[in-house]
């Protein structure tokens, strides 16, 4: 066991909570206006495509300002965030959230204002704007789960996790303050996205513990992270537990309590921070010193 | 224009933490709050009675495919013309992702605590004037005057050699070609231009 013997484990401090509130944030944001689209344009559910969009807009612009005045050591400079679009995620991540509010912008601005110009753009615009904020949790995941310095954070599945989490939210999000509307189809989705929340979780699993190549250094962080309270408490059992029997329970009793959806949003919004803050504070440099 | 890269040969050194102070009077670099371009570490090994001290000093690796340098949104870091990764102070985010990034924990936070007391130090001599992220530029100023890197000027044991890969007759390059000097963790795809000799 060389390389075990090498190794020496210390606790990266780039990122810390006011990130994993920006990724949540901008997470939820993202597919608030995706699945407010997606309703409005194929069920055409109008309040939800107008106060849905508003929403997603408004968590857009709070995550912005989270990573701008809590995570940035200098927040004036943000307007240097897109001197690299090559390569940077962050770079990204800037521009598909003004992609994305801008799109909803445009989008919602006819529910207000009558633009006969806007009319035949409005799908574009919507589009644009659904598609942007789809990939905010993907690109903003691949940030984090790029770089190979932290082992834990370094795999596919991260991206594939937030993406998930925060459609989670949204889904649940949507039926608690618009009204059910169909509320089968809205256990249908929760469930959905409970079972591919499980998927993931178990893929992560499978990941550090059963892989052949499994990396020793991930394992670490993931075996610090699993003994958490924060983690058990806030992502298993809040997160993710809980929403899934309510979920089952209603869905299959037919008993739609009244909070059930309020009580869903709530539980994974909890658990999506604690999933997010859980990773990154668990997240472990494996300096390669050769003693 | 040269590759320059540095070469440590674990062997002889010391742990005197003279290049730690050396870099740290040459750069101001802070270390009342233990932050330093390069730290020797002090790595105790094993059970009695086979047991080892080793000293590994540490500074940033120079890659030729830097993690830091693809991740900054703001292009603050640089390559320059010598190979050497720097960082451009006015236009560092801070948002410290070349932090994360960094396989060798090269970096650290030059905080507004710092400048301040970098100041009330140093005065109308201080080099860093704006909060920003920090880490080792192998004295690009010192190099361009004809001298070494402080760290390396300062070693006692001759355990830092510093050169250009690129000049087969420098002693960097010849260590690193006979193979005795080794990059860490070639794995991670960095090509990191410092090499340990152990």
């Amino acid at each position: 066991m060389a390389v075990e013997n090498s190794l020496h484990f210390e606790r990266q401090e780039a990122y810390e909570w006011p990130l994993a509130v920006y990724l949540l944030l901008g997470g939820i944001g993202g597919a608030f206006i995706s699945l407010s689209f997606i309703l409005h344009y194929l069920f055409s559910w109008s309040p939800v495509g107008n106060y849905g969009m508003l929403i997603g807009m408004g968590l857009f612009a709070l995550a912005g300002l989270v990573l701008i005045f809590l995570d940035l050591e200098r927040p004036l400079n943000a307007i240097y965030s897109l001197n690299n679009i090559k390569t940077s995620g962050i770079s990204w991540d800037v521009v598909l959230i003004a992609l994305s509010f801008g799109g909803a912008f445009f989008y919602v601005l006819p529910f207000y204002v009558s633009i006969p110009a806007l009319e035949g753009l409005r799908l574009f615009f919507g589009g644009i704007s659904a598609i942007a904020g789809f990939l905010f949790p993907v690109i903003s995941g691949g940030l984090i789960s790029a770089p190979v310095s932290v082992p834990l954070w370094h795999t596919p599945l991260l991206p594939v996790l937030f993406l998930i989490n925060s459609f989670g939210v949204s889904v649940s999000a949507v039926p608690a303050i618009f009204g059910p509307g169909s509320e089968i189809l809205a256990f249908i989705f929760n469930l959905a996205v409970f079972m591919a929340n499980l998927v993931s979780l178990g893929g992560f699993i499978a990941f550090y513990e059963h892989a052949h190549n499994g990396p020793v250094e991930a394992r670490y962080g993931f075996h610090e992270m699993w003994k958490k309270f924060n983690f058990q408490i806030g992502f298993l059992v809040v997160g993710l537990l809980f929403p899934l029997l309510l979920s089952g329970y209603m869905l299959f009793t037919g008993n739609f309590l009244s909070w059930g959806f309020g009580a869903l949003a709530l539980a994974q919004l909890i658990g999506g921070f604690a999933l997010r803050n859980c990773l990154l504070k668990h997240g472990y440099h494996t300096y390669p010193w050769p003693y | 224009m040269a590759r320059y890269g540095m070469v440590i040969d674990l062997r002889t050194c010391v742990g005197c933490q003279a290049c730690s102070a050396a870099c740290a009077t040459e750069n101001q670099t802070p270390y009342w709050s233990d932050k330093w371009r390069t730290r020797v570490l002090d790595i105790e090994k094993g059970e009695y009675p086979n047991t080892g001290r080793h000293f590994v000093p540490t500074i940033c690796m120079h890659c030729e495919e830097p993690a830091c340098l693809t991740i900054c949104p703001s292009q603050a870091t640089f390559r320059d013309e010598n190979g050497s990764i720097l960082v451009n102070y006015d236009t560092c985010l801070g948002c410290k992702a070349c932090m994360a990034a960094c396989p060798y924990g090269a970096r650290y936070v030059y905080d507004k605590n710092d400048v301040a007391k970098n100041r009330e130090i140093h005065g109308e001599l201080s080099q860093h004037n704006v909060v920003h992220i920090d880490k080792c530029t192998f004295c690009f100023d010192r190099v361009e005057r004809g001298l070494e890197p402080a760290c390396v000027a300062t070693c006692p044991a001759h355990t830092r050699i510093f050169g250009d890969l690129d000049d087969p007759n420098s002693e960097v390059a010849k260590l690193v070609a006979s193979g005795i000097a080794k990059p860490l963790r070639p794995d991670l795809n960095t090509k990191p231009k410092v090499f340990y000799i152990y």
